[in-house]
């Protein structure tokens, strides 16, 4: 199943630079309700590196839900989160002391359309 | 109305992306079909209910085992589980299991005709997890009662979208099955749902199927499905609400337009169902065909992995008006529920029907 799930981020990125995105994230079964969730996907990298930093607790709030994850080995975080408007507001806190890097808390508001979240930060030395 | 380069583009990543989704087959979407009884008595039911099914509910316990088994494999929270029936409304345990579905980490809707809705039962059904609900509405108050073989209906509908609308943690939408008797009103049911702040509307044709077959006044024809579409193109221009047509079929040259997103039959792909026999299909309305395995005689994961291979390889939907269809590619024999068996043609086609 590797091959297949690296073809999908592949395709993710490339539709997303097309701004399609959102054709991939969330669907509607035919005679089914809508997903009433927005599916957030998103990578946080190092500014310098460019490489991908795990362990970083990401704390998303709409305007009726809110939720945390946790970035894994590559950086990427995945989670459902209930929306109405998506307007996000989105803080990525460094949990894990020296452990993968020591970056500041960042805050940032995305109007949410199904793209993917990119995020850099600059590590602190 | 000719696509532009970009677009071309992006239907073909977007046909390597849908083979590929087929490759990985991960379940996001889980009906329940979890009663077959229903109040309502519509001419369009693929399920052929009725008050008193043969077929008694689902043990809530039952389901809840498939649910914690595919806990296992899937994170909960990625998979979404609607409830529809039948007429969901109809459990009385209906609190009951949104609140055991909700505590195992599943997010969950429900497809209702909004019948039995009331602001209590609504409440109480937000309480217990409830994050989505579509709800029906097929034209003004004659036509509405007409499909749906029940006088008080449309007035039901009417209260159940009051109730709906303003609630803010639960998404809605309003489906409307187009037909010939109400789609010269369909601008008069948009600007009723506007008015009742309802956001989003979805619009179908009705699938020649189950009790569907026997009534010549729901299937639209060629100029209609050209109106049907246009009408969708010109609401879709305001944002008063989000007007889109359903996942039903191909649009052709529409498809980019008509919805937010390209058609993609996701049926056995992400898309799977509990039948209220235990039998695991796609989607409810999928002929019985396609069923692939029984919870009751296997776990559901070793049905949902192992099997369902005529809806993750559609090579075989290739004949009839689809053999030499240059669209194939792109629509991939169009929606499962249009098959009978994994031989046979599709039951319709609105791009090729289009093109007469």
């Amino acid at each position: 199943m590797k091959l297949p799930k690296i073809k999908s981020s592949i395709y993710k990125k490339v539709l997303g630079m097309f701004g399609a995105a959102g054709f991939l994230i969330t669907f509607q079964a035919c005679y089914g309700t809508p997903q009433n969730y927005a599916n957030i996907e998103g990578t946080i990298s190092d500014n310098d590196t460019q490489q991908g930093i795990e362990g970083l607790k990401v704390n998303i709030v709409s305007d009726s839900d809110s939720l945390s994850t946790v970035t894994d080995s590559s950086g990427n975080f995945y989670t459902g989160i209930i929306t109405n408007d998506r307007n996000l507001k989105i803080t990525v806190e460094d949990i894990d002391g020296e452990e993968n890097g020591t970056y500041n808390t960042f805050n940032t508001s995305v109007d949410y359309k199904n793209e993917l979240i990119t995020i850099s930060l600059n590590e602190n030395i | 109305m000719s696509l532009g380069i970009r677009q071309n583009l992006v239907k073909k990543l977007f046909a390597g992306f849908a083979k590929n989704e087929a490759k990985l087959h991960k379940l996001s979407y889980l009906f329940w079909e979890c009663t077959l009884r229903c109040n309502l008595n519509c001419l369009h039911c693929g399920s052929d209910c009725k008050k008193e099914s043969q077929i008694k509910d689902m043990p809530l316990e039952d389901f809840l085992t498939v649910l914690r088994e595919i806990k296992t494999e899937y994170d909960p929270g990625k998979v979404m589980i609607v409830l529809t029936g039948g007429e969901p409304l109809m459990r009385k345990d209906l609190e009951e299991c949104g609140k055991k579905i909700t505590s195992l980490g599943y997010p969950w809707g429900m497809v209702t005709n909004g019948y039995m809705l009331n602001p209590d039962k609504f409440r109480n059904l937000v309480n217990s997890g409830l994050r989505a609900i579509t709800l029906s509405m097929d034209g003004l108050e004659e036509n509405h009662n007409w499909l749906r073989g029940n006088k008080k209906s449309f007035a039901a509908v009417e209260n159940a979208l009051s109730i709906i609308s303003h609630e803010e943690k639960v998404v809605h939408d309003v489906v409307t099955c187009v037909n010939k008797r109400n789609i010269s009103e369909l601008e008069d049911v948009r600007q009723n749902l506007i008015h009742k702040g309802i956001k989003a509307w979805r619009l179908f044709t009705i699938a020649p199927i189950g009790r569907a077959i026997n009534y010549s006044e729901l299937h639209l024809d060629k100029t209609e499905i050209k109106y049907l579409f246009e009408y969708i193109l010109k609401c879709r221009q305001d944002n008063r609400i989000n007007t889109s047509f359903s996942c039903e079929a191909y649009g052709g040259e529409y498809d980019h337009q008509i919805r937010d997103g390209l058609f993609f039959c996701r049926a056995g792909i992400n898309i799977g169902s509990v039948l209220a026999n235990g039998s695991v299909s796609a989607c409810p309305n999928n002929n019985p065909s396609f069923v692939q395995g029984n919870i009751y005689k296997e776990p559901f994961l070793n049905i949902w992995n192992n099997k369902f291979d005529s809806m993750r390889n559609r090579n075989w939907m290739k004949n009839g008006v689809c053999k030499n269809c240059k669209e194939f590619k792109y629509c991939n024999g169009g929606a499962m529920h249009l098959r009978e068996n994994c031989h046979s043609e599709t039951l319709r086609c609105l791009w090729h029907e289009l093109q007469k």
